[in-house]
């Protein structure tokens, strides 16, 4: 007598019981601390609250800890803690030109006004994998309550590095100041109701939601589809690096009981502009054309992706029918959100047997089929 | 943090949102209604756009049942139901004829529903179109304009093909004379179950943001040619526990030479036969 | 300012719940434990269902003022945008039936996006199942009567050309006091 299997609710359960073992490790090695991950993982950080789309440096590191380093999970457990969030209004638009900047480059013009500043950045180190006695020792720990206030990584007197200047004009600019830059191109975003978060894409897509998606989107996918617009697989022309920076901006934000803006706080950006010639002859004039990106946390990589796809998915009638995907908008936006590929990708471990108990019926009832090229006496 | 959560996790806006995506389903019966779905503690892909459904309609006094391929104790199953015990402690029940609100993923019970029971099926893909044309650009102008042509083409191409349509779960049904739909993936056999039920029937897709329903008492009718009726799945036998020879069989392998047997995948249907059975 | 729900979670429930088996079911009245104090003009029905389904992403329009005491205490309590298009709304609140207009006027959605409809909400001024209007159509098994006071019989006729763009259309929920029915677009009144 056949007795079904039952026991998926205990089953469940040690799976809980389990993976909250693994992920604590050997009891005999010292736990990691969230501050450890928020002073010491920062770019992992980063990552965590640009694709969670929230900028909350202590539930990045939390989810990072509790994901066992796991990216992708990271970001779908702070996507979730987004969900219950309540939500009070739009902020100013922040002032990129304001930014406090860490690291400001150009790849356009040798010198440019405000000068350019490598930074904290990878670019120049050599990849050697090094251990802790090649490294000099940590100066001693200062009490200090001034630069315990400022984030870690902006430049301290002591560094011998002088500061951007608070103001900088964008490189951009200077090429529309020469009447260079395509007049319709807009340099500022935020006067929009539309809101990825709340309500589904439908295309056409208008540039706010493009941006919104890209934003959030997986930086693997859209490192690779913007690699393959560099390899001409939509692309013709080679594009040039207008303008990087990573620093800090100011948010504000308007309660309306109070009817003037007041200062919320501060959150670290990467900001990308990319110029290349425009592909379209018949248009005016103007000769160049940009691709805008913008990403919570130091996150370059991301931020260029995202600036060449920003470019090659514009354009009203851009349906894509070159062929190339990184040209086709329906096809880049509807797959670049991690926590939904990720979602789908991995539900094909639940049971399927129903479905395939239905297949089982179809294919087995086959030799019935009528089957044209057999001729029936 | 918050250490504790909104009566069935959502907040208030967001449950604000998607009742009203609710209301409109109902209204236009097949129409898939986009809406702003939320990340959910569970995956997508995992029955985000169920439990979104759920969670807005929910309330403390509801008995709900989950289901996963008919059985109330597969493992997704028992993971939604502690979602909603935790965030909800609404009361849980097995039996269908008790239950409220049954949240289902690829199966409609065999129990006929009642009048005032709400099922809420977890839908991965709504679009019924999607293997024929992935854009949705192009789909909603189809749905729009009630260019289901292509779809009919595909159904025929099966037929000179194979001799019959070879779709075997997530058949397409046409809705109020209107919509083509995709009932779930639930096996053409539980098509019949949808056509003027006597039950509200809710579909999300959380991945896709799109909540789409069926009223009651409403004409839902599965594709097919005059020539090529629509037809359900037979087995050659009964359920080797109740004996039912009307209701979906799954298919148990017992051994190592492929001996099978043949149970009903509805648990609670089974159960509750073959209960009757030695009573 | 009068008060809103007791409580928001479990009240805009217990309401919503009502309204969906009135939306799915044509022809039936629901009658929702309601405890609100609204303003003089506001039904309580109505008063519950607009805090149940208003917030700071819809758009209201009104036969009544903005600065009336009805919509400050609806713009309070749901945060909603108001409008004196009524082309622009998400909902249309008529707290006098007389006022009604040509439904016409109201955005009916298009052929690609039939749920960017219009919602109607009307104060009647009395509601039963006399055999006055008779109701077919999706959510109802053979037939349904229902009756609601102060229509007139000229509204159905063109809410009936109206609905004839199926799937674009025009939605309703009609009140009295705090007893709320629905008639969905694809639902055919013919006056008895």
């Amino acid at each position: 007598m056949y007795v079904a299997v039952k026991g998926g609710e205990k089953a469940v359960k040690n799976s809980q019981r389990l993976v909250a073992k693994k992920r604590r490790g050997d009891l005999c090695v010292q736990k990691i601390s969230v501050d450890q991950i928020t002073n010491q993982l920062g770019l992992g950080v980063d990552r965590v609250m640009a694709e969670g789309s929230l900028y909350d440096v202590t539930a990045a590191a939390m989810a990072i800890q509790q994901a066992q380093g796991d990216m992708t999970e990271a970001i779908f457990l702070v996507r979730a803690f987004r969900t219950t969030l309540k939500r009070f209004g739009n902020s100013i638009p922040v002032q990129t030109t304001k930014m406090t900047a860490i690291r400001r480059v150009s790849g356009i013009f040798k010198d440019i006004p405000g000068g350019q500043v490598l930074g904290p950045t990878y670019d120049y180190t050599h990849r050697l994998i090094a251990s802790d006695q090649d490294h000099a020792p940590d100066p001693p720990c200062e009490q200090d309550t001034d630069t315990a206030s400022a984030p870690p990584d902006q430049t301290a007197a002591g560094d011998g590095i002088s500061p951007l200047p608070g103001e900088l004009p964008r490189v951009i600019d200077l090429l529309q100041a020469q009447g260079l830059l395509q007049q319709d191109e807009t340099t500022s975003f935020g006067d929009t109701a539309e809101d990825l978060t709340r309500q589904p894409l439908a295309f056409p897509v208008s540039r706010n939601l493009r941006l919104q998606t890209l934003a959030r989107g997986d930086e693997g996918f859209i490192l690779g589809t913007a690699y393959s617009l560099q390899r001409g697989f939509g692309l013709d022309r080679h594009p040039f690096l207008g303008e990087l920076k990573v620093g800090y901006v100011a948010v504000r934000y308007t309660p309306p009981e109070l009817g003037f803006d007041i200062h919320v706080g501060r959150m670290k950006l990467t900001e990308c502009v990319m110029v290349n010639r425009q592909n379209d002859a018949a248009r005016k004039a103007a000769g160049f054309e940009t691709g805008y990106g913008l990403v919570f946390g130091q996150n370059e990589r991301k931020a260029m992706s995202m600036s060449l796809l920003d470019r090659s998915l514009a354009g009203e009638k851009n349906t894509g029918k070159n062929g190339y995907p990184a040209r086709d908008p329906e096809f880049i936006l509807s797959h670049c959100d991690n926590v939904e590929s990720s979602g789908f990708v991995q539900h094909l471990k639940l049971p399927h047997y129903v479905d395939f108990q239905s297949e089982l019926v179809f294919i087995r009832n086959r030799p019935k089929d009528h089957t044209p090229d057999k001729g029936n006496p | 943090m918050p250490l504790s959560y909104n009566f069935a996790y959502l907040d208030e806006q967001s449950k604000k949102m998607i009742r009203r995506s609710i209301l409109k389903a109902l209204a236009i019966p097949g129409f898939q209604v986009p809406f702003g779905g939320r990340e959910m503690p569970l995956p997508y892909g995992w029955g985000t756009g169920g439990i979104q459904l759920t969670a807005a309609v929910i309330g403390p006094d509801d008995r709900l049942k989950v289901i996963d391929q008919g059985s109330d104790d597969t493992v997704n199953a028992i993971s939604i139901k502690a979602f909603f015990k935790k965030t909800a402690g609404i009361a849980i029940t097995e039996e269908t004829r008790a239950a409220t609100i049954i949240q289902t993923r690829h199966r409609i019970p065999e129990t006929p529903l009642q009048n005032g029971q709400i099922m809420v099926f977890q839908v991965p893909i709504p679009e019924p179109l999607q293997f024929i044309e992935p854009k949705k650009s192009q789909t909603a102008k189809m749905h729009g304009f009630e260019e289901y042509g292509s779809m009919h083409v595909k159904l025929y191409e099966d037929i000179a093909k194979f001799g019959r349509i070879a779709t075997a779960f997530d058949y397409p049904v046409q809705v109020h004379q209107r919509y083509i739909m995709s009932p779930s993936p639930i096996p053409k056999y539980d098509n019949p179950k949808l056509h003027r039920s006597p039950a509200v029937h809710l579909f999300g897709a959380g991945r896709e943001k799109r909540i789409y329903a069926v009223p009651p008492y409403t004409d839902v009718v599965s594709l097919d040619f005059e020539d090529y009726p629509f037809e359900l799945e037979k087995w050659d036998g009964a359920c080797a526990v109740c004996g039912s020879t009307d209701s979906f069989l799954d298919e148990i392998i017992t051994d190592d030479t492929g001996t099978r047997m043949f149970i009903c995948s509805d648990t609670e249907y089974c159960q509750k036969k073959a209960g009757n059975t030695f009573s | 300012m009068l008060k809103g729900f007791d409580s928001e979670v479990f009240d805009s429930q217990a309401v919503f719940r009502n309204l969906l088996l009135a939306m799915a079911n044509p022809g039936t009245i629901a009658a929702p434990d309601i405890h609100l104090s609204c303003p003089d003009r506001l039904a309580p029905g109505a008063g519950a269902l607009l805090l149940t389904l208003l917030d700071f992403e819809t758009v209201l329009w009104s036969d009544l003022d903005p600065e009336t005491p009805e919509i400050k205490w609806v713009h309070f309590h749901t945060g909603t945008r108001l409008t004196p298009a009524p082309d622009r709304a998400g909902f249309a609140l008529f707290t006098d039936s007389e006022k009604l207009m040509d439904p016409g006027r109201f955005n009916p959605g298009t052929a690609a996006s039939p749920d960017l409809s219009t919602t109607l909400v009307i104060q009647t001024r009395g509601l039963d199942q006399d055999q006055k209007l008779r109701l077919t159509g999706p959510g109802i098994e053979k037939e349904a009567f229902i009756h609601y006071a102060g229509i007139p019989p000229e509204f159905w006729e063109n809410r009936a050309i109206m609905n004839q763009a199926y799937p674009a259309g025009i939605d309703m929920i009609l009140v009295h006091a705090s007893r709320i029915t629905a008639l969905p677009r694809t639902t055919k009144v013919a006056v008895c």
